[in-house]
């Protein structure tokens, strides 16, 4: 009689134990074909976008980005700078020309009324991220990250990887993003939908709609080179941010 | 949500919330002492009733105030160093991989603190020792019952804190009390969940300290495993909310029917015998 009671307990973890074994082996196995990624920019180029409320259309800040050649190595600089109520930030991260993957990040940021000054510096190297992190100068304990298999890019590139994307529609990839601000890593799957023209202080654009799946996030890019980043969305819609200013590259 | 110190989940109980908390544990206590009534029909009551109203209430109590240091001082700092961990050593940025152990690492925590919350009610509820008479069926119920008050009452305090802050700012923004009910059937089903596990462990326990040290390593599989794959088919999709809350509803109702079946086949044998 024991046995039997025992046997229903052990019947309910063995079913919960397979429902955890699904997606978890799932998840260790390649899915798709691996990406290859084509920078469509050229060292030099720079984009502005207007960082407003979507709903009262208020003007919240800028958001800007700059290319620059890597002048240690064959790849790029990708910057960015944003300025919004209660966050200033920068970020430099240097990437392989050839698959964008990072090897350098540095980051600053002011955030808060008492503009609390953090800076970090994370090394991609031997299969770990080495983050160095201080906050008004003190230096803080930030754990090592290892790096996941296939590709993988710093959080502070994202964009830029969105525009190397072979997009089309019905498009969909799983990309491996390092938080190097967190010490965390994600998975973010995206989604293309069909090309739409999308209105901007710069210009219309056809621009092909990816969906940041899960996290209420949405880039349009230029269908056409240099596969402009025109418009993003974020909060669920809440905040949009739409290319003012575009300088291509020489 | 301040879930760090136990001040921080303290302050987030706001009077709503904890009245709301306490109307679920009660509904569910209530559901459960009645599902189980064959069992109180077994010849005389070993000691008096007030006394296991006493040891219920101790566990209660217990499990309740327990609730936040167990959070902030030990469940949130494992579960944070076992983040660290899987990110500085699994090369994988799966969240369904790396959620795993972080995710477990919960009933490990709860499902202990539960029981010995419930050992804590043992004694003023008169159970301590055999020799204090009465039929074997109705101390092990009695015994069942203080176990499942801890599982209530941890349970509830959850409930209080999870319950407020959608009740504090929530209500009004989104839509009414139609925006409450996911947030309501949850806890719901969770204050089951609690009931049913602590009960079970308690069962077990009752019968002998290795077969309750053995339910408890059980339960706390279960307890983890549950957690990691609400969160799994919580992901973003559609259809998302209702599968979640189906399928906590589903394994907390069939730990309750087991815990009622046992008790009720114990009731039966008494009875026979």
């Amino acid at each position: 009689m024991v046995k039997l009671k025992l046997g229903k307990l052990g019947v309910l973890i063995v079913v919960l134990c397979l429902l955890v074994a699904c997606p978890a082996v799932s998840g260790c196995r390649p899915k798709a074909p691996p990406l290859v990624l084509t920078p469509p920019w050229q060292a030099g180029e720079f984009s502005r976008l207007d960082v407003s409320d979507n709903t009262t259309g208020e003007r919240l800040g800028s958001w800007d980005t700059e290319v620059k050649r890597d002048p240690a190595g064959g790849g790029y600089v990708l910057s960015m700078w944003t300025s919004l109520p209660g966050v200033s930030e920068h970020s430099d991260v240097t990437v392989s020309a050839a698959d964008l993957v990072p090897s350098h990040l540095e980051y600053e940021g002011e955030v808060g009324e008492a503009k609390t000054m953090y800076l970090l510096r994370a090394e991609y190297a031997g299969g770990r991220v080495t983050i160095t992190a201080t906050k008004d100068g003190v230096g803080q304990p930030v754990p090592t990250v290892k790096l996941p298999k296939g590709l993988y890019f710093d959080n502070e590139q994202f964009t830029f990887v969105l525009r190397a994307l072979p997009l089309a529609e019905g498009f969909q990839a799983t990309l491996n993003v390092i938080a190097s601000k967190n010490a965390t890593k994600i998975q973010i799957s995206v989604v293309v939908g069909a090309a739409e023209s999308v209105t901007v202080p710069a210009g219309t654009f056809n621009c092909w709609p990816v969906e940041l799946v899960g996290i209420g996030q949405k880039a349009w890019i230029a269908v056409d080179d240099p596969h402009q980043l025109v418009q993003y969305s974020s909060g669920n819609g809440a905040i949009i941010s739409k290319l003012t200013e575009f300088r291509p590259g020489q | 949500m301040a879930w760090d110190s136990p001040g921080g989940i303290l302050g987030q109980i706001g009077w709503g919330g904890a009245a709301l908390a306490l109307g679920l544990t009660a509904v569910v206590f209530a559901l459960f002492l009645l599902a189980t009534r064959p069992a109180l029909r077994v010849g005389p009551a070993p000691a008096p009733l007030r006394r296991l109203w006493l040891g219920g209430l101790v566990s209660f109590g217990a499990a309740a105030l327990l609730f936040p240091p167990a959070l902030a001082l030990v469940q949130v700092p494992l579960q944070s160093a076992l983040g660290r961990w899987t990110m500085a050593n699994l090369a994988t940025a799966n969240q369904a991989i790396l959620m795993l152990p972080v995710v477990l690492a919960s009933g490990l925590v709860q499902e202990p603190v539960k029981l010995l919350s419930a050992l804590a009610g043992i004694v003023p509820a008169g159970l301590a020792r055999r020799s204090d008479g009465g039929p074997a069926t109705l101390i092990l119920w009695r015994a069942v019952a203080v176990g499942a008050a801890a599982g209530a009452g941890f349970g509830g305090f959850e409930a209080a804190v999870v319950l407020s802050p959608v009740l504090g700012t929530g209500l009004a923004a989104s839509g009414g009390v139609f925006a409450l009910a996911p947030a309501v059937i949850e806890r719901f089903s969770v204050i089951i969940f609690h009931l049913a596990t602590a009960g079970l462990v308690t069962f077990a326990w009752s019968r002998s300290a290795g077969r309750g040290l053995a339910a408890l390593g059980a339960l706390m599989l279960v307890h983890g495993l549950l957690n990691y794959l609400a969160l799994l088919i919580a992901r973003p999709g559609p259809g998302a909310v209702v599968a979640t809350e189906t399928f906590i509803a589903l394994v907390s109702v069939t730990l309750l029917a087991y815990l009622v079946g046992l008790l009720r086949s114990e009731a039966r044998k008494g009875t026979d015998s």
